[in-house]
């Protein structure tokens, strides 16, 4: 009976090693993906530190059936996603607006060279935050890490089709902004 | 065009090329370790689905029923001796005895008639019940040994006089006087 219980604790020791092995790994393949997707809906940098690690712990918390690799990262965008369009709501467009230019455009040492990016940042992030939902999230993975149409539609769980006329749809209405 | 476009692709991605800060891991791992570890929800569901059924199981065995008296067993309550009485018959009035069914009728009824009953049992009798059963599944606790009232009491009982028989005269009922006659019940209705 001792013998029976003894290796059913050790089991289950050595699975939870092997889930905190696994998660290590999913933080290590994943944490630049969640910061990545959070700045660019909060824009600063320790906020979106802020909200990816919340993510992560919430992704932990799940990770027993988390554990695909596709499956987690698709997981975690979405949740990254929602928590930090939450704390966009809370803090709204003040935060925005101080961060914006400063945090997207790193000073060059020029003032005019600097000024213009600002302007140019400020724009474009402006018709970003335009565009819906929907489309905005698609845009965003297709920028980061250089994703393909095939990886973003992994991450957003939607057909390949889907994925590429949105991202067809929020190209075209952000050139036409910024024209 | 395109080249426009996929130049905006490049100047967002180059805006979000921002790498977590060496901290951020550390802090994730410090932040997990004071986490409570998420509920497994999955099995405590399994749990309960399974306590849900076995219940269901258990009241249609009828082990929770209202304990029938024991008619297999009648030294246990000791009996006067008494002289073979007539089976008691129940009048029942005709509108509440059973109505002969129809084929339709019998059809509506027999789902009625086959229902489980219902049965009650508090939610702190089956956490006893699971209770023991998870000790004597991990443990080996013994089951509590079953004690009833009849045995404080056998010493008592057997230190009695035996019960004599009793013999009950039958009862003769005499006629009420004046029966004989003719009574007129009309109220006068046949003059």
């Amino acid at each position: 009976m001792n013998e029976y219980a003894d290796r059913l604790v050790s089991g289950l020791v050595s699975l939870e090693d092997d889930l905190a092995r696994e998660f290590e790994m999913r933080l290590a393949d994943s944490s630049a993906l969640a910061v990545r997707v959070a700045f660019s809906v909060v824009r600063h940098r320790e906020d979106a530190e802020d909200i990816a690690q919340q993510a992560l712990v919430k992704a932990y918390q799940q990770f027993r059936r988390l554990r695909e690799r596709d499956r987690f990262r698709a997981w975690l965008v979405r949740i990254t996603w929602r928590l930090a369009l939450d704390w966009r709501r809370d803090h709204q467009r003040r935060a925005l607006r101080e961060h914006a230019a400063a945090a997207l455009t790193p000073p060059v040492g020029n003032a005019e060279v600097d000024a213009l990016q600002a302007d140019r940042a400020s724009r474009l992030w402006a018709a970003i935050d335009e565009l819906p939902d929907r489309l905005r999230l698609v845009l965003v993975l297709a920028a980061i890490e250089g994703h393909t149409m095939t990886e973003v539609a992994a991450l957003m769980r939607l057909p390949e089709g889907t994925v590429k006329s949105r991202l067809f749809e929020a190209r075209h209405r952000l050139a036409e902004r910024l024209r | 065009m395109n080249d426009e476009r996929d130049e905006l692709l490049k100047e967002i991605g180059a805006a979000l090329s921002i790498e977590p800060s060496p901290a951020f891991a550390a802090r994730v791992r410090a932040e997990l370790t004071t986490a409570p570890a998420g509920l497994p929800w999955g099995r405590i569901a399994g749990a309960l689905a399974a306590a849900s059924l076995a219940v269901v199981l258990v009241s249609r065995m009828g082990l929770f029923e209202p304990a029938a008296p024991d008619r297999a067993s009648p030294a246990a309550v000791p009996a006067p001796a008494v002289t073979a009485a007539a089976p008691l018959e129940i009048a029942v009035p005709p509108q509440a005895r059973p109505r002969p069914a129809s084929a339709e009728g019998a059809a509506r009824q027999a789902p009625r008639r086959a229902q489980p009953r219902a049965a009650v049992i508090s939610p702190d009798e089956i956490d006893a019940f699971w209770q023991i059963v998870a000790e004597v599944q991990v443990e080996g606790t013994p089951l509590p040994p079953q004690r009833w009232p009849i045995d404080d009491i056998t010493g008592e009982i057997a230190g009695l006089p035996e019960i004599a028989a009793v013999h009950v005269r039958p009862v003769t009922i005499e006629p009420l006087p004046g029966a004989g006659a003719s009574v007129d019940t009309s109220g006068g209705l046949n003059e």
